[in-house]
């Protein structure tokens, strides 16, 4: 399938990739600052973008800014915060129905686009530093996020499991930080980590859809005029080093079901390689973590891999009966080891190719998809379409998936268990 | 092979999809999206957590059977006598799923490749059931699990202490998993008999949009159906009187700061009534509690609210209607009575005319967006079918609301007497009437 693509530094370290596609009803924009952080800047990291999307200084107030996105179709505007490799990367995404299907022949999308761009640059500033009143809002509303951090059983065990399979390393952070750092965060700290961003991180904007010319040359005009740093040190690749013997630890919780996590660390240099491996060892619903430990042994639910790309780390993680904890740690190595010595057929190989496939061709039917699928491809040093990485997937051997899953060592075993 | 076939068309893009009665009795709707490169087919019964009770032309009483055996059945359909489905999927490149709700089992598949295999390997597995003891015993390990993973989510909880507030019979209130408890208690026959009970085509609907080629759709239809006599399925749910079961429920669980679910009992609808009342409850609920809301701004400012707040317009079965609203809160009870104050004074003033506007306004804009996904494309055809509407209703149920409607739905849906709050502490306070 051919993408109307393309891509252009517009000031040193800020890229514009234009999609121009007319299949939707909608079009999406977004704009994603990337920047090397330390820990001790997370919370202030996290607070920014959830400020800056509540008002700007043109919407000063959270009702006036809802109002006018439900005025434009209900346009949206989000934001995310995510430690990725060594970085920490701030997201602003708006939506919006194309033009031609306004009942006016209003500018929806050009007009979400400056609405999106006014919350980023022009944010509602009371003597030099954010709104005092939304500032204390978002401050608790963010040491309730950590204080809730608990509910989710699942993403709670992954967080206490994070710090200990990455342990000084950034990937090791939560993205909002601590509840001390977020206690002790001021607003003229916050009002730095915004300008600071600004200024010195660099920017990924993507406009795609349908008649989005003067949006994309709005954009272009408004962010190639923003001050810019030297070089900046932006690494996404950052192996993770594997830990000298095996690390366990157990948390006790008030939790029915044992949390597992386990950690393998491995030296792949062939991304797709690793892909088509954990999705073999426990990414599909065929692979071997579900067809053995969950149809065969019925000890959990769920049990499945997960790459983490710039880390070179495969988690697993599941949910079992703390009875049958032994059973499951000793059946995922298992099979993790039975790729490696080769256990597994042609048609099993074939068949993870073909679903894979499948999954990443989905990636034409969403601009957002889309969106996110080029930059991901930057941030590998290369352009690929959907179409072309699943060549590279059909041109992967066996060989290559054994010695790949031969270099995964395990690294950490985390439990999150029911007090006894 | 002679079809009932209908076009229906959205008047305002001028989208369309085909409507087909197969003479083996399934609806199939077949939306093709050009351009498009994926294809998502369901293939659903009527058939859900809260039809635990039924009986057919054939039995003299209703049956009841234990709780949770829909979704159990969902899972074990995937075992067939020779082979794992998902293997099968697996030789395509579709991803397989399924998922049991409180009124519909639904068997899906996505895939960009080979769909027409795909769909052979869906219209075949769910017509070919295969239940023995041993893998009726397997199943319940692996349920058992998921239940399990379901105690730990105090969310889910709070939902269903809040549904267990509102009614008193109606099975709506039983976690659609059931209990590890009831789920011992299923076995091959029971599972044959709401098989054979409920997955009759009569029953059932196959919803498929994408990229895709309609003849050849009915084609694999034509051949892979298995026409069965419709049963004249009785599975009307118990009755279920206006009133509330209780106003408060109160439960630990570690958590972080309490979680809310506050609710009111509607009268249910069906059908265009339900669609309309739905965008009506809705509507009212955005002008009353929505984000651009004084309320909300209120409740916001004040620390009693964050952005986990929301609510929705509940119907599991259409013979339910609630209107939700919930969230954390460091004091919920407080939340409560502010909703109820700022209702009963929009009651007195009057809702905002101007507003009303911009939010229907935004309804549209949202419909018209959802229609870019092909997976919510086909959801949208599979449940308007079961709710007896068309797709392109949703957007002229919208236009025809009116304001008055609107404001009428302050009375018809916001009745404090039968109104319930479900909170959910943080562990170690005491159990029963609460503090939060």
């Amino acid at each position: 399938m051919n993408i109307d693509y393309e891509r252009r530094e517009i000031a040193r370290g800020v890229y514009l990739n234009i999609i121009k596609d007319k299949r939707f009803n909608s079009n999406f924009a977004s704009v994603l600052f990337i920047t090397p952080f330390s820990k001790e800047e997370a919370s202030a990291r996290a607070f920014v973008p959830g400020i800056l999307s509540v008002s700007n200084a043109n919407y000063p107030t959270r009702a006036e800014l809802n109002r006018k996105l439900l005025s434009l179709y209900n346009a949206s505007l989000n934001t995310s915060s995510v430690v990725s490799g060594n970085n920490y990367i701030t997201g602003y995404y708006a939506s919006c129905i194309i033009d031609k299907n306004a009942f006016d022949g209003e500018n929806v999308t050009e007009e979400t686009v400056r609405l999106m761009v006014d919350c980023i640059l022009n944010p509602k500033v009371v003597d030099g530093v954010f709104d005092p009143k939304e500032f204390a809002i978002l401050k608790q509303e963010l040491i309730d996020t950590i204080d809730t951090e608990i509910n989710n059983k699942r993403g709670y065990a992954l967080t206490l499991a994070n710090e200990i399979i990455f342990r000084d390393e950034p990937f090791s952070v939560r993205y909002y930080g601590t509840k001390a750092m977020a206690q002790a965060l001021t607003n003229e700290r916050a009002y730095e980590i915004y300008l600071d961003t600004l200024h010195n991180a660099d920017i990924e904007i993507t406009i795609a859809g349908d008649g989005i010319e003067a949006s994309a040359k709005f954009l272009e005009e408004t962010f190639s005029e923003l001050e810019r740093p030297e070089d900046n040190n932006i690494i996404f690749y950052d192996k993770s080093p594997l830990k000298a013997e095996v690390e366990t630890v157990d948390v006790k919780g008030d939790v029915q079901q044992t949390r597992l996590v386990m950690a393998y660390k491995g030296d792949s240099k062939n991304v797709y390689v690793d892909k088509l491996m954990t999705a073999m060892f426990g990414g599909v619903a065929t692979s071997k973590l579900f067809m053995n430990v969950r149809e065969k042994l019925q000890l959990c639910y769920s049990c499945s891999a997960n790459y983490k790309e710039y880390n070179n780390t495969l988690i697993v993680e599941s949910g079992i009966d703390a009875k049958n904890l032994d059973v499951a740690i000793k059946e995922i190595d298992k099979q993790l080891k039975a790729i490696a010595q080769g256990d597994f057929t042609d048609e099993e190989l074939y068949n993870t190719k073909l679903m894979i496939s499948g999954a990443f061709k989905s990636n034409y039917d969403s601009l957002f998809a889309l969106g996110m699928w080029y930059d991901v491809q930057h941030r590998r040093g290369t352009c690929y379409t959907p179409d072309e990485v699943i060549e590279i997937f059909h041109s992967i051997t066996r060989e290559q998936i054994m010695e790949c899953a031969g270099t995964y060592k395990l690294d950490t075993v985390f439990t999150l268990s029911p007090e006894v | 092979m002679g079809y009932e076939k209908r076009i229906v068309t959205n008047e305002i893009n001028g989208d369309s999809y085909i409507y087909v009665k197969h003479p083996s009795g399934l609806d199939i709707l077949i939306w093709k999206k050009e351009g498009f490169t994926t294809t998502e087919a369901l293939f659903g019964t009527k058939y859900g957590s809260v039809n635990n009770r039924f009986k057919t032309v054939d039995d003299d009483e209703y049956i009841e059977v234990p709780e949770g055996i829909a979704h159990f059945l969902e899972h074990k359909l995937f075992e067939n006598e020779d082979t794992d489905v998902f293997e099968l999927y697996a030789q395509t490149g579709a991803m397989g799923n399924a998922y049991t709700s409180f009124a519909e089992t639904v068997y899906l598949f996505n895939c960009s490749e080979n769909y027409d295999k795909s769909l052979r390997i869906l219209l075949s597995f769910v017509q070919k059931p295969y239940f023995t003891d041993e893998s009726v015993a397997k199943e319940q390990g692996i349920i058992g699990q998921e239940i399990k993973m379901g105690l730990d989510n105090p969310e889910r909880k709070s939902f269903f202490n809040l549904l267990n507030c509102l009614y008193v019979n109606h099975p709506i209130k039983i976690d659609i998993a059931g209990t590890v408890e009831s789920i011992a208690k299923i076995t091959p026959e029971l599972l044959y008999k709401c098989y054979n009970t409920f997955y009759n085509l009569h029953n059932m609907c196959l919803a498929i949009a994408g990229n895709l080629d309609v003849d050849e759709v009915l084609k694999i239809c034509d051949e892979e159906l298995i026409p069965v006599a419709d049963y004249k399925l009785d599975a009307s749910v118990v009755e279920e009187p206006e009133e509330i079961a209780c106003d408060e429920m109160c439960e630990e669980f570690p958590v972080g700061m309490p979680i809310f679910n506050i609710g009111y009992k509607c009268k249910a609808y069906s059908g265009y009534e339900l669609l309309k009342n739905e965008y009506i409850a809705s509507i009212m609920m955005q002008l009353v509690v929505g984000n651009t809301s004084k309320l909300y701004n209120d409740l916001t400012d004040e620390g009693l609210i964050n952005s986990n707040f929301g609510f929705e317009v509940f119907w599991g079965s259409d013979s339910m209607f609630c209107l939700i609203i919930s969230g954390e809160s460091k004091d919920p009870k407080t939340v409560r009575r502010r909703i109820e104050e700022e209702i009963e004074r929009l009651k007195r003033d009057g809702l905002d005319k101007d507003e009303f506007e911009i939010i229907r306004k935004s309804r549209y804009g949202s419909l018209v967006k959802s229609f870019d996904s092909v997976d919510t494309c086909a959801e949208y055809l599979l449940n308007a079918q079961f709710v007896g509407v068309d797709v392109f209703d949703m957007q002229k149920a919208l236009q025809e609301v009116t304001f008055d409607e609107v404001q009428n739905g302050l009375y018809k849906f916001f009745d404090k007497s039968k109104s319930a709050i479900s909170i959910i502490v943080p562990s170690r306070k005491q159990k029963g009437e609460c503090d939060a």
